[in-house]
């Protein structure tokens, strides 16, 4: 399965909008470079290569490959300033839309905002917000590696090794679920605090992680993760 | 509480040119939102049991329509929250990030829209055309207490024939629940 014309095909039947090239800069680059040129709900941007990815802190992506990864950004249109906990809310999202379509694996969330298969980062995010006058996007960067991972990071690993070969089918159920969620966290963005119920799911999630030493025992409205008495902002990790 | 019916759709009842705010605050303009798309609005609400029995099957029902481009839903809680604080702005935030609701949930404040469509009780289901006239008004099926027993399922059923062309269905079943709580005029 090529994700990244599966994910095409998907999105042509669902009329997103969606700018497909073989290589760009970085899927996040362009989305900001074109955002105020859209009024679309929701614009997707799909890439085989990325020549400059990048994650946090511009932190080099590298995808050495065609069609392994999904290279993705998803780009939204929200009425007001998304606020810094769109960037855990997406993580909870994008680690139930895994779960759930693909149950047999040990998925867990990582701060600030990788996505662990059985204990492995398979799928990384990269959120950014432009805005012009009272206009506001939201830049959700998505990488998952989907049938191959970087050779070079032996904490990485791939859908398939992870659970063996992804179908089309599970790929657009997967995608159905990440477009529902990801729509959910747009239509919240703004919302400077977690809901008690997002706190609760997040610390489940992450203390899901195998790797982690110590668990956390509190993620407050504010995105802080409590643990052994000490407090780390989640925009700081 | 008293049982309350959906009265039978009204022929010529359109989407309204009318805009009200969501449970976060955003303002959605319905014609903007249901434009050309099959319409299902779903007047509920946080405290009614008969909303809880059925919420997660139209929770469910939306996600199985979310890869179909051209279908549109959305919720919308008119009740006056005075005597039923469960279905405050606030709580109703909360409802909608905790089930994780996959369309707009919008607070009717002014009770305009329940009135314009004249909406009766929770659940109140509609489902528009893509011209915007009603198509169908009733239930979702015809078990709301147990899912397990559900035979028909009614709006699933309008909802395709809609997207796909076909006349709406003749026998339309009323949904049944709580009444919309309405303001006291204070006149």
């Amino acid at each position: 399965m090529n994700a990244f014309e599966q994910t095409g095909t998907w999105a042509k039947k669902l009329k997103i909008p969606c700018t497909m090239k073989d290589a760009m800069t970085s899927t996040n680059d362009v989305a900001k470079e074109e955002a105020f040129q859209t009024h679309d709900p929701l614009k997707l941007y799909l890439a085989q290569h990325q020549t400059e990815g990048r994650g946090r802190f511009d932190r080099t992506w590298e995808d050495e490959g065609h069609g392994g990864f999904l290279l993705s950004t998803w780009s939204f249109d929200v009425s007001r300033s998304p606020s810094p906990m769109v960037t855990p809310r997406i993580g909870l999202m994008l680690v139930e839309s895994f779960s759930k379509i693909f149950p047999e694996g040990s998925w867990s969330l990582k701060a600030p905002n990788d996505i662990l298969l059985n204990g492995k980062k398979v799928a990384g995010i990269l959120t950014e917000v432009v805005s012009k006058g009272d206009q506001f996007r939201l830049i959700v960067g998505l990488g998952v590696n989907v049938s191959k991972s970087p050779k070079a990071l032996k904490t990485a690993t791939s859908l398939t090794e992870g659970l063996g070969e992804v179908s089309t089918d599970q790929w657009s159920l997967f995608l159905k679920e990440l477009k529902n969620g990801l729509e959910h966290a747009a239509r919240m963005s703004h919302m400077s605090k977690l809901e008690p119920s997002e706190c609760s799911q997040i610390l489940d999630w992450l203390n899901e992680n195998p790797n982690l030493k110590e668990q956390y025992c509190e993620v407050n409205a504010e995105g802080q993760l409590v643990y052994d008495g000490q407090v780390l902002n989640w925009m700081e990790l | 509480m008293a049982l309350t019916y959906s009265p039978k759709s009204q022929g010529d009842l359109k989407v309204p040119e009318f805009s009200l705010k969501d449970v976060f605050g955003k303002t959605v303009d319905l014609r903007e939102l249901s434009s050309k798309k099959v319409f299902c609005l779903m007047f509920i609400c946080n405290h009614c049991p008969y909303v809880k029995a059925i919420e997660d099957r139209l929770i469910a029902l939306a996600q199985n329509f979310s890869n179909e481009s051209e279908i549109q839903f959305a919720a919308v809680c008119s009740n006056d929250p005075s005597d039923y604080e469960e279905d405050s702005i606030e709580n109703l935030k909360a409802r909608a990030v905790e089930k994780k609701y996959p369309f707009p949930y919008l607070v009717d404040e002014s009770q305009e829209l329940a009135r314009m469509l004249g909406a009766v009780c929770t659940p109140d289901l509609y489902v528009f055309d893509r011209q915007g006239s009603v198509f169908y008004r009733g239930r979702l099926d015809d078990s709301w207490r147990d899912p397990a027993k559900v035979e028909s399922e009614d709006l699933k059923e309008a909802l395709l024939a809609a997207l796909t062309g076909k006349d709406a269905p003749v026998e339309q079943i009323p949904s049944m629940g709580c009444s919309i709580k309405w303001k006291v005029d204070p006149s």
